[in-house]
């Protein structure tokens, strides 16, 4: 898979030294699947880590939480880091502060150490994830682009989805320090690995820093971030959800004001001019609200409506995963081919048909049919995410891919996260508005668990019904693409 | 057979309109694999959610029904919450030591109180495929034989009592 990314020529880093581009992306694979990996990894230990630390479910949540609300205030910042610092160097700190990181939460004593130990793993995980993007875009020349953005894709694909799967299979085997352990020899090869494999592979420059931007964008996407992780467990109407909201958006709204009128933006927005980059971040976007969303609600579904272990609740989603993971590269060297128009509608239309196939769900679905349908689901996701990403890239000259790559990643997840908050808070509401009042299961115990079970069920057909919304927009978006192949080439 | 055809549907729908040169048969690919995904879905949708192909199988059987308290003509319930939800405990057997009893959850009771003889007759709900082909076609979703629940009937004579737990207790 790897030979099929080799560019004719010897490549050379910034410093006119040829490297191994092979190695190189191998490296970063593999550092960056490690780093993704955890992103999901412990949602699967949350039971265990209250046990063990004698702590709610509110509380232990944070450990999720915190780690995207740290991962989406750091995104932004990364644009500067990477016209700052050197890449070879950036991505090595990164992996870097990610083991310290891991390294904290392995020896935690109490829940808070081991929420630091998050947080320091997801400031990695905020900077290695641009980073890989940006150095996967800009190492290959355009006509190789899309192979090489599909293979970035295995990570952003497979990596999220295996998470559960092992994590349920290692504590049924070892304690939740395990979780933390099996990760540490994989970042130290990487830091080895890196250290000779890595280059100084984007130009840099002495920019200044402008330090209210920074601050804009910490409090602006972490109101917004933290406003829409609260919706699960208060509403929309609480102040805590709402004010953060309006604060989120109002400073983002002055961060981006600021971006475009300062000489050094701590973000290009200006990449938003090329109106191909502008609908990719679009598409991309409302795929990952699609996407993200669904992801979070079908385990709650399969866990707490059919009672299944978090380990085959895991397993039911393996197969879609792995069909993300051997799509990814393929659909990426087709995108180079023919372009990502017609694959985009396909992919798109086969996410709404199967995400609407969820719609009339009930408590008692075959699992068979569940996996079937996932796996189109991921066959359809496939076609849209990273072809979409690469016709953006694409559409921006060398010189702001990386800000491009920033904005992008930095959209997809303040939106996954709106979409996840809308389907959650959609599906506690119905849930909620449709059990029967306690009286009812002191008076006929057997009436009430029946109709909660069936309001549970409603509950789950309005989110999937959501996500089937967000999969339909994005599909009639993508007949918005160009049509020629060739249009779709680098911007001179 | 349902899901090789969604697979084979979604993955000639993707090629006819990835790979294929525009042609007069490009558009027959796109719209058969199109119909064959959708129509697919539709079907699975129908299958999980109205038993589509499926049909009621509905088997009694009868039983002696033996008093649940020696020495009297006793149906013994255990009643559950504060209005009419309730466990019977019966026993159709003589020398059975402990009783059985119905649950609540799936199961709907109905009481005769004329009967000239104490009996039972249980009568169990499956979903079975209507026809082997239907057999085939749903094949790995939603299982033959699917139980859906089952409807007991006390046959009892004017002599029996139906008794509550909390009353035997005093």
């Amino acid at each position: 898979m790897l030979n099929n990314l080799k560019a004719d020529e010897q490549p050379l880093d910034q410093n006119g030294k040829p490297y191994n581009r092979i190695l190189l992306v191998l490296t970063m694979l593999i550092g960056t699947f490690s780093t993704f990996i955890t992103s999901t990894m412990l949602t699967t230990a949350f039971p265990t880590l209250m046990s063990a630390f004698n702590i709610s479910a509110d509380t232990v949540q944070w450990l999720t939480t915190g780690f995207m609300l740290v991962m989406g205030i750091v995104m932004p910042i990364t644009g500067f880091f990477l016209q700052r610092f050197d890449t070879r160097k950036l991505y090595l700190s990164a992996i870097a502060i990610f083991l310290v990181g891991t390294i904290i939460c392995y020896f935690a004593q109490n829940f808070w150490t081991i929420l630091i130990g998050r947080l320091v793993m997801a400031s990695g995980v905020g900077i290695t994830a641009p980073v890989y993007q940006t150095i996967m875009t800009t190492i290959f020349p355009p006509s190789q682009r899309g192979a090489a953005m599909g293979t970035a894709g295995i990570v952003v694909g497979l990596a999220p989805a295996i998470g559960p799967t092992l994590s349920g299979w290692i504590l049924i085997h070892y304690s939740w320090r395990m979780l933390f352990l099996v990760i540490m020899p994989v970042s130290i090869i990487v830091l080895i690995m890196g250290s000779f494999t890595l280059r100084k592979v984007l130009p840099t420059r002495k920019a200044l820093v402008d330090w209210f931007s920074v601050l804009l964008s910490v409090i602006g996407f972490g109101s917004m971030l933290f406003s829409f992780s609260s919706v699960g467990q208060y509403q929309w109407t609480d102040p805590v959800v709402y004010v953060t909201l309006i604060i989120g958006v109002i400073v983002v709204g002055l961060f981006i004001w600021r971006s475009l009128t300062i000489q050094n933006p701590l973000l290009q927005f200006k990449v938003f001019k090329r109106s191909d980059f502008s609908l990719s971040a679009i598409l991309v976007s409302v795929s990952f609200m699609s996407m993200n969303g669904f992801t979070l609600v079908l385990p709650l579904y399969l866990q707490t409506l059919r009672g299944e272990s978090p380990l085959a609740s895991g397993l039911t989603l393996l197969p879609g995963a792995i069909v993300i993971g051997c799509m990814n590269p393929l659909t990426g060297r087709i995108f180079d081919r023919l372009g990502a128009r017609n694959m985009a509608i396909t992919g798109m239309f086969l996410l709404t048909i199967s995400t609407a196939a969820f719609i009339p769900i009930t408590s008692q679905a075959p699992i068979s049919y569940i996996v079937a349908l996932y796996v189109v689901r991921m066959f359809g996701i496939s076609m849209v995410m990273m072809p979409i990403t690469t016709t953006g890239m694409n559409a921006l000259p060398l010189n702001l891919i990386g800000d491009g790559t920033v904005v992008n990643n930095t959209a997809r997840q303040v939106f996954a996260s709106m979409g996840t908050a809308i389907l959650v808070s959609t599906m506690s509401n119905v849930t909620l508005n449709n059990t029967p009042v306690h009286a009812v299961a002191k008076a006929t115990p057997f009436l009430y668990k029946k109709l909660a079970v069936n309001a549970n069920v409603l509950g789950f057909r309005y989110a999937f019904g959501i996500a089937t919304v967000f999969a339909l927009i994005g599909f009639l978006l993508t007949f918005l693409l160009k049509h020629d192949p060739k249009k779709v080439g680098v911007a001179k | 057979m349902i899901i090789f055809l969604l697979f084979a549907g979604a993955i000639l729908f993707a090629c006819s309109m990835i790979f294929m040169q525009h042609n007069a048969w490009r558009p027959l690919w796109i719209i058969v694999g199109l119909v064959v995904t959708v129509g697919s879905v539709l079907l699975m949708c129908l299958n999980y959610n109205q038993q589509l192909g499926m049909e009621r199988e509905q088997t009694t059987i009868t039983n002696p029904l033996s008093t649940s308290v020696k020495g009297k003509h006793v149906l013994l319930y255990k009643p559950v919450g504060t209005k009419s939800e309730r466990i019977y405990l019966y026993s159709t057997n003589p020398l059975q030591t402990k009783l059985d009893k119905t649950t609540p959850s799936t199961t709907t009771v109905a009481l005769n109180r004329h009967a000239a003889k104490a009996s039972m007759h249980i009568t169990t709900v499956h979903w079975v495929y209507k026809n082997e082909e239907m057999r085939l076609l749903f094949a790995g979703g939603v299982s033959d034989h699917t139980y859906v629940g089952e409807h007991v009937t006390f046959e009892l004579p004017a002599s029996w009592q139906v008794v509550s737990t909390t009353t035997t207790a005093k």
